[in-house]
């Protein structure tokens, strides 16, 4: 593989923001009929690579080669010479249609200026095709999945003759079948001789997708080898720098009190009522494929949408949830999945969003004590280990982990604490060792007595974590699983198959991502 | 990227870090300073106290009107009826009070009842109605004009001694009009930076639905906005009074402008979430000094506007490049 010549390469790459440095002598090739993946922890510098490539960002020493010669990026330039980007928020215009959106900056025209349709509806056609995406060209693009979309984006890249495709997690947005689509076109796509460029935290998909693997840790390539040639616990070991060992269980705790109970809620129409409980000291698993109604119900009990009827009760009263005041008021905390749009005020500094939700209880007669305000927000960004740990910067500048550590921060060290916590993926886009503070997080959370709802799709995740894990399906809670019948088939064949047929089928099911 | 964790117990920002987030309103204060200079350089009339002591005493209408318009426009909104809202209260209580002493609490109280009421629909308008701010203040601007305009298009009414005594009138050698000035901008300020509501106001105006889901009641604190700004901006048409004697009909339009202007000059970002008080202060004495430089070198008032819009392109430009948060 090596003997051909790397369509891309980046040589010696640095870059600083401010006094940061972010890349420091980086090189990668990419090679045609090649998934190259890219690992390291938040913060690594794999984003800052990837601008770098596409043109996004300059460099501040180095080179990009495309073709074994020096080129000068922009992102208009990196696209005519052939490199295509994935993003994990595809950057689609959602009000206009596929083909608008494929061709988008690059529209096909014909005589004076009109555009030529008829060949634009064909090669979007053709695109589609050569990935199995069965799209309308005329949908909106608004209506999509977030899978479609980012198939959309792959044939954008397609029609214009993309050589390159660069994946940015696209496992961190997609999950389970969604997921194996997106293998596919990725496997297919190599095997027509594109060169992959594949983004992840998740170790078990690039053992199932890359050729080779670049580890990045604080802004070096620390190794760069053939995936064959590795390990799952030497990746590990390269991006942390560290073992992590498995995790101890969690002591038995009592779980004689009941915190929350949900009686026949309506999530929507045609969707059968749910009902749960969930007890004190007690990590409730909720899983199902991404469109299951996983995160309709954390958005129900958080007050952000609420449900249509059905009855949740705390300490045997009745609350109501119309608004996400009124679920804080009984004492549950709602950890919302897209964080950027729904966690996070950007623009503010990590102190104002940290101190967002307990201003009320930090004022003594109106006034907001900053002090105390001050030292809150310093104690939690030690507290959830924030990098970098400073108060005044605005959150937008940190990286995706840091920024849910910073979201769940400013739930967490409201006082007193939530009796019902609801973490809606918490460790989505989060790097492996931030993934372990989050989860003894969890284990803090539950031995201080309150119960944890764990939204996750990642199942490994969910068995390990979880007592017991509610699977739900299309819109309604299709089994309950003790610790002792955990299995991930199981669980997946309950989340695909729905209740009847997992009875009547017994095989059947995919694997976890 | 990795940053080496700083060693500090409290990780308190730098002061680098502070003129940073201060850039706006430390860049409008310094033209104002600029512009100072330069004044009593240039113009003689400009180095007598007294006649600075008059601009600060002019500059207490269209500054509180600013206040005013900060605290929509913090949230991520903006009102257009400002100018209006402060000539229908002007006029109607320079008619109650109608020259006469015993008069004023009524026309006070008339007054600032027009700020709440016409408050009150336009926080509706917005939050309930869901009409965009932009157009909903525009309906209401046009409103309350046509109705000061059908009730007259001349001078109306006319300030009772006492109440127009406030514009002259000193305690122990501090002009009354200095003093109201002060406690107005030290509470807008205290409610603005000390409390969770104002709190409330600048996560709003950053992302509206993160301060929902952290428990704001933002339809809430977008509606209070409202309500404060037109309740302020009467007491500005209130205050004004004082200087002009009899209610005029034909105030809103440069108010209108002259306050947008204030509020960009000091800083506040037009899509909320940003900004300070202090900054808005600034802008407004910048305007006001440089109308009083203007009518002391006997400058066209034209060139004035243009000036004036030449200063905030400038200013906007330099923020965009320089002062991102």
């Amino acid at each position: 593989m090596k003997a051909e010549r790397a369509l891309v390469s980046a040589v010696g790459i640095y870059k600083h923001y401010g006094g940061i440095r972010a890349l420091a002598d980086v090189s990668l090739e990419i090679a045609p009929a090649e998934v190259h993946a890219l690992v390291g922890e938040n913060g690594a510098g794999k984003s800052t690579l990837v601008k770098i490539m596409t043109g996004a960002e300059k460099q501040d020493a180095g080179q990009v080669l495309i073709d074994g010669t020096e080129a000068a990026l922009n992102p208009e330039k990196a696209r005519e010479l052939g490199i295509g980007a994935v993003y994990q928020e595809p950057s689609l215009i959602p009000a206009l249609t596929v083909l608008e959106n494929v061709f988008l900056g690059s529209e096909k025209q014909v005589g004076l200026r009109l555009l030529d349709h008829r060949r634009m509806r064909r090669e979007a056609a053709a695109a589609l095709d050569r990935i199995g995406a069965r799209i309308r060209l005329e949908t909106e693009v608004a209506s999509l999945s977030v899978a479609d979309r980012q198939l959309v984006e792959i044939a954008r890249a397609l029609v214009l003759q993309a050589r390159v495709l660069i994946f940015d997690e696209p496992s961190a947005v997609l999950s389970g079948i969604e997921l194996e689509r997106v293998f596919r076109v990725i496997k297919e796509l190599r095997s027509h001789g594109l060169g992959i460029l594949y983004i992840s935290h998740r170790l078990a998909e690039i053992f199932e997708l890359a050729d080779r693997a670049t580890v990045l840790k604080d802004g070096r390539v620390v190794a760069s080898r053939p995936v064959r040639e590795l390990s799952m616990p030497d990746l590990i070991r390269l991006m942390v720098g560290r073992d992590i060992g498995g995790r101890p269980p969690r002591p038995e705790l009592s779980r004689a009190k009941v915190v929350l109970t949900v009686e026949n809620l309506v999530l929507g129409q045609d969707r059968e009522p749910i009902s749960f409980q969930l007890h004190a000291g007690e990590v409730l698993g909720l899983a199902g494929l991404v469109g299951s109604g996983r995160t309709r119900l954390a958005n129900a009990l958080g007050g952000i949408r609420a449900a249509r009827g059905g009855v949740v009760t705390r300490n045997g009263r009745p609350v109501r949830l119309k608004r996400p005041s009124d679920a804080m008021r009984s004492g549950i905390a709602v950890i919302p999945e897209d964080r950027k749009r729904e966690g996070l005020i950007l623009g503010h500094s990590v102190r104002e969003n940290l101190a967002l939700p307990s201003l009320r209880d930090l004022s003594a007669m109106g006034m907001v004590r900053s002090r105390t305000e001050r030292r809150l927000a310093s104690e939690a960004v030690r507290a959830f280990g924030v990098r970098p740990p400073l108060i005044d910067i605005a959150s937008g500048t940190l990286s995706g982990g840091n920024q849910q550590k910073v979201v769940l921060g400013k739930w967490l060290v409201r006082e007193p604490a939530a009796e019902v916590v609801v973490l809606d993926e918490p460790t989505r886009g989060v790097d492996v060792g931030a993934k372990y503070e989050i989860y003894n997080l969890i284990d803090k959370l539950v031995s201080r007595g309150s119960g944890v709802l764990l939204i996750s799709s990642e199942l490994p995740e969910i068995i390990a974590m979880s007592d017991r894990v509610l699977v739900m399906s299309a819109g309604n809670i299709v089994g309950e699983l003790d610790r002792s019948e955990f299995s991930e088939e199981r669980i997946l064949r309950l989340a695909v198959l729905g209740r009847e047929q997992e009875v009547a089928t017994s095989e059947g099911g995919g694997h976890a991502a | 990227m990795s940053a080496q964790p700083v060693a500090s117990r409290w990780t308190v920002g730098r002061p680098s870090e502070w003129v940073r987030r201060q850039a706006r309103t430390l860049l409008a204060w310094s033209l104002l300073v600029a512009l100072l200079l330069l004044t009593t350089a240039l113009s003689e009339t400009f180095r007598s106290p007294a006649v600075v002591l008059e601009t600060f005493k002019g500059a207490t209408f269209v500054s509180m009107a600013a206040a005013a318009e900060f605290f929509v426009v913090v949230t991520g909104g903006i009102d257009l009826s400002i100018g209006s809202v402060a000539t229908i209260s002007g006029m109607a209580a320079a008619v109650l009070m109608n020259g006469r002493d015993p008069n004023i609490p009524l026309a006070v109280g008339a007054a600032l009842g027009i700020g709440l009421v016409v408050g009150v629909i336009n926080g509706l308008l917005v939050t309930w109605v869901k009409i965009t701010p932009f157009v909903a203040t525009f309906g209401m601007l046009y409103v309350l004009q046509g109705l000061a305009f059908t009730y007259s298009v001349n001078p109306v009414g006319q300030a009772a001694p006492t109440f127009y005594g406030l514009y002259e009138d000193s305690i122990a050698g501090v002009p009354v009009l200095l003093l109201l000035m002060a406690g107005f901008w030290a509470i807008c300020w205290y409610v603005a930076r000390q409390t969770a509501f104002g709190k409330h106001l600048y996560a709003v105006g950053g992302d509206s639905e993160a301060a929902r889901l952290a428990g704001v009641r933002t339809t809430r604190v977008s509606f209070a906005s409202y309500v404060i700004c037109s309740l302020l901006a009467a007491a500005a048409g209130l205050l004004e009074l004082t200087q002009t004697y009899v209610g005029t009909p034909d105030l809103g339009a440069t108010l209108l402008l002259t306050t947008i202007s204030a509020v960009v000059i000091g800083g506040v970002s037009l899509f909320g979430g940003e900004g300070s008080l202090i900054g808005v202060l600034g802008g407004a004495l910048v305007l006001a000094f440089l109308g009083q430089f203007f009518d002391s070198v006997q400058v066209n008032a034209f060139y004035q506007q243009l000036i004036e819009g030449l200063i905030i392109l400038a200013l906007l430009g330099i923020y965009r490049q320089k002062v991102k948060r």
